[in-house]
């Protein structure tokens, strides 16, 4: 019979041992020679992290880190107070390239967001607008910042040593190349609360190379055009000439997009259009269909084609129903469409309003269906449980006329699963981000022995849990029907502290053993990933019946599996499950229970 | 012999005692077909090769080392990985490994990592997150499925 420590054992003790002395001396040779001759010179040097790793070092690091990811997002939130004011205006560019450059740096040294954003290019900015009026309401009732005016209070940047390079592309187009560094130093004084509480640390500081953002061997560097009299930096071109750079793609034929000439009549042949390009792998109508002044991919579209036909293979799929619907407002639609068709390996798919089915009986069976909320590009914030929650529109597309044509918009369609997002950012999700549960709301007190239900795919929710008397607490969580547990109990202090649990490894129950004083409101964070209803109980360790689920074999012969006072039982000659109430007990000895068996073989209740 | 250049003897003392845990934890994280003791130089050249002196815990900064190299070697050697997959060997996993350790070893090299250091090892769950290079929320539920497809193994060859 095989025990995991032995399997541990069997792991930890393979291969050939070459001893201390023989390791430690061939590493100190290698170290003293260049790196390509390393035993494992095919590793990427850049992969290791050389970073702090002490105890309280990490700690200061974490802490730090986590102030400036932090003031990021207060940023991304509190740009709403400047940013609506200057997409409404601008401010008349630069002169030259270089000036373009310099009037960014000017901004970053003021944390002057306003100017920051008057320097790009206003056609590319100008759909933020209401995006930024979301973001900072949402500012506003997270506290994520003291002030939703003042989203950089705290936070003092200077550019350092800035030099740049100009090379012009074509007439109205340069790419600039910079060098230099950012010093970025916080005062948390200045932070909104929970900000504050965060970071800890008064002051931080830390440099960033513009060097790192070296791409494929090539400097650092802007994209800087001419619109009007002005110079204007264009975020679009910079993140499309990256791009280019970074997989070695063909120049862009700048200037090309003629907009009266592209698009398409109306925003539904936009939707349709761009479906049926995208099956006939033409991704130059593809890149037509993207309105040039927004996003300026049919400059790059031999770049484009290049990268896609590189990328996708030669599958392909056809369309056998295309329905769209728009709705309209001024120059701005949402299309919503319907559709569905086979693929070239036999497969069948179909998109509607909030689903992407595929099937494939002969290879690999069917998938199941994939809605919106599992395409949030943010996927770890879903641990957060923010996702989407207006909408679960899949086949839901933002189109925008430019010029009397209609294109399908990349920056609507995705600022409207921002839009989304941000809407569904809350205190709570900014607590969790913060590390702070402790500032969650509270879904409920805990009573011990007493199960907790919490809804599926809830995320995280707070409960409080407060002791007479200093103890000793088990938690365990019921697994669903299909005998995972989906999800984990955390314990946190009054400050945010996490409470150290210890898990029985032999165990056949999901719980963890937490020390706990008396008085001590405490954070008892469960997360709940499932689609399914999560049970959890939290035990007076000396209560606790030796196991959260017993199934029990009745004399009619069904089974019934208790969990936390609840019994679902089945009978198989019905293949009907009943769920009925039973007496919450603490003792396991009172059922009389004439089988034991694992977690793993509950029997679940019908839906 | 090529004899080692003048390294601070207290300091390669200090890697000796740390040979026998890291290669241990090498063997849990590293794949089979690479040696545990290749992968332990490997992180004591790096460290001996890098700038040392903002590394304190010396410890905690090699097993972070050793679990990137062992990800980094496995996502370089994907095609490999997925011939083996095709053949119905699991991460290069020999034939004549009990069908519990195959499944052991079929387990993320990270969450092997990290369940080998909080389960056997008795490291808090945080500091083996951040060996592992994992979050603390997403370590712990690395850790609640790591356990559960452990044990599911072992309770299938036990024939429970």
């Amino acid at each position: 019979m095989t025990e995991p420590n032995e399997l541990w054992n069997q792991l930890a003790q393979r291969g050939t041992t070459r001893g201390a002395d023989s390791v430690v001396h061939a590493a100190a040779l290698a170290a003293a020679q260049p790196l390509s001759s390393h035993i494992g010179a095919t590793l990427n040097d850049h992969e290791v992290p050389l970073i702090e790793m002490t105890p309280n070092a990490t700690t200061r690091k974490s802490r730090s880190r986590r102030g400036f990811g932090a003031m990021g997002l207060a940023a991304l939130l509190g740009v709403g107070g400047f940013a609506t004011l200057s997409v409404q205006g601008s401010g008349g560019g630069a002169d030259s390239p270089n000036e373009a450059v310099e009037q960014l740096a000017n901004a970053i040294n003021n944390e002057d967001l306003l100017a920051a954003v008057d320097i790009m290019a206003p056609k590319e900015v100008r759909s933020l607008h209401k995006s930024v009026d979301q973001a900072q309401r949402q500012a506003a009732e997270t506290e994520l910042v003291q002030s939703a005016s003042k989203p950089f209070a705290g936070l003092d940047l200077d550019v350092k040593n800035l030099s740049t390079d100009v090379e012009t592309l074509a007439d109205g187009y340069a790419k600039v190349t910079l060098s230099g560094t950012i010093n970025a130093q916080t005062n948390s004084a200045d932070f909104g609360r929970m900000l504050r509480n965060a970071t800890r640390a008064d002051e931080t500081t830390g440099d960033f190379d513009l060097a790192d953002l070296s791409v494929n061997e090539a400097d650092p560097f802007v994209m800087v055009v001419r619109d009007g009299d002005g110079w204007y930096i264009s975020p679009a071109y910079t993140g499309l000439e990256y791009a280019r750079v970074a997989y070695d793609l063909p120049a862009a034929e700048f200037g090309s997009a003629d907009g009266a000439n592209l698009g398409a009549n109306t925003p539904e042949d936009a939707a349709n259009e761009m479906l049926r390009a995208i099956s006939a792998k033409d991704w130059t109508k593809v890149a037509s269909l993207v309105p040039p002044s927004e996003f300026p991919l049919y400059d790059y579209r031999a770049a484009f084609t290049q990268l896609m036909n590189d990328n996708l293979g030669k599958d392909s799929f056809n369309i056998a129903k295309l329905t769209s619907t728009a709705k309209t407002d001024g120059n701005e639609a949402t299309v919503s469409l319907d559709a569905s068709g086979t693929t070239d390996s036999g497969a069948s798919w179909s998109i509607t309003k909030n689903c992407f089915d595929i099937s494939d009986d002969s290879a690999v069976g069917h998938m199941e269906c994939i809605a919106a909320t599992d395409l949030v590009p943010f996927i770890g914030m879903r641990n957060f449980g923010l996702a989407p929650r207006d909408t679960d529109d899949i086949a839901t597309l933002q189109a925008s006329e430019r010029d009397g044509r209609w294109f399908v918009s990349p920056m609507g369609t995705v600022l409207d699963g921002v839009d989304s997002l941000v809407n569904a950012f809350d205190r709570n999700t900014l607590a969790q981000l913060l590390n702070q549960p402790q500032e969650m709301t509270s879904s409920g007190s805990i009573t011990l022995g007493t199960s907790v239900e919490v809804p599926r795919a809830s995320g995280a929710r707070r409960y409080t849990l407060t002791l007479t008397n200093a103890e000793t607490v088990v938690s365990r969580l019921a697994p669903g029907v299909n005998g995972h547990v989906n999800g984990y109990v955390e314990f946190f202090g009054p400050k945010g502290e996490q409470i150290e649990s210890s898990y029985d490894f032999e165990s056949e129950s999901y719980e963890e053993t937490f020390e706990l004083d008396a008085g001590v409101e405490y954070s008892v964070i469960v997360r709940n990933f499932s689609d399914q209803q999560l049970s959890v109980t939290i035990w007076r360790r000396a209560n606790a019946p030796a196991q959260s689920q017993q199934q029990v074999e009745q004399p009619d012969g069904s089974n019934c599996v208790t969990t936390g006072g609840r019994a679902v039982c089945s009978d198989s000659s019905v293949g009907v499950a009943e769920v009925e109430k039973t007496e919450a007990t603490s003792n396991p000895s009172t059922t009389s229970p004439t089988m034991l068996l694992p977690p793993t073989t509950v029997v679940a209740a019908k839906p | 012999m090529q004899r080692a250049p003048q390294w601070d003897e207290p300091l390669l003392s200090q890697l000796r005692n740390l040979y026998e845990p890291l290669r241990r934890f090498a063997a849990i994280v590293g794949r089979v077909d690479v040696e545990p003791d290749d992968l332990v130089q490997e992180a004591f050249t790096r460290f001996l090769s890098g700038d040392r002196s903002a590394v304190i815990d010396i410890g905690a900064y090699l097993r972070r080392s050793i679990v990137n190299l062992a990800t980094n070697e496995r996502r370089r050697n994907r095609r490999a990985e997925a011939a083996h997959i095709r053949l119905g060997a699991v991460d290069g996993v020999d034939d004549n490994y009990p069908s519990a350790l195959s499944d052991l070893l079929a387990i993320d090299a990270r969450d092997r990592g990290l369940l080998y250091m909080v389960d056997v090892e008795g490291f808090p769950t945080q500091d083996a997150a951040q060996a592992c290079g994992m979050s603390g929320p997403a370590a712990r539920m690395a850790l609640s499925r790591a356990r559960k497809a452990l044990r599911g193994s072992i309770e299938m060859e036990q024939g429970r």
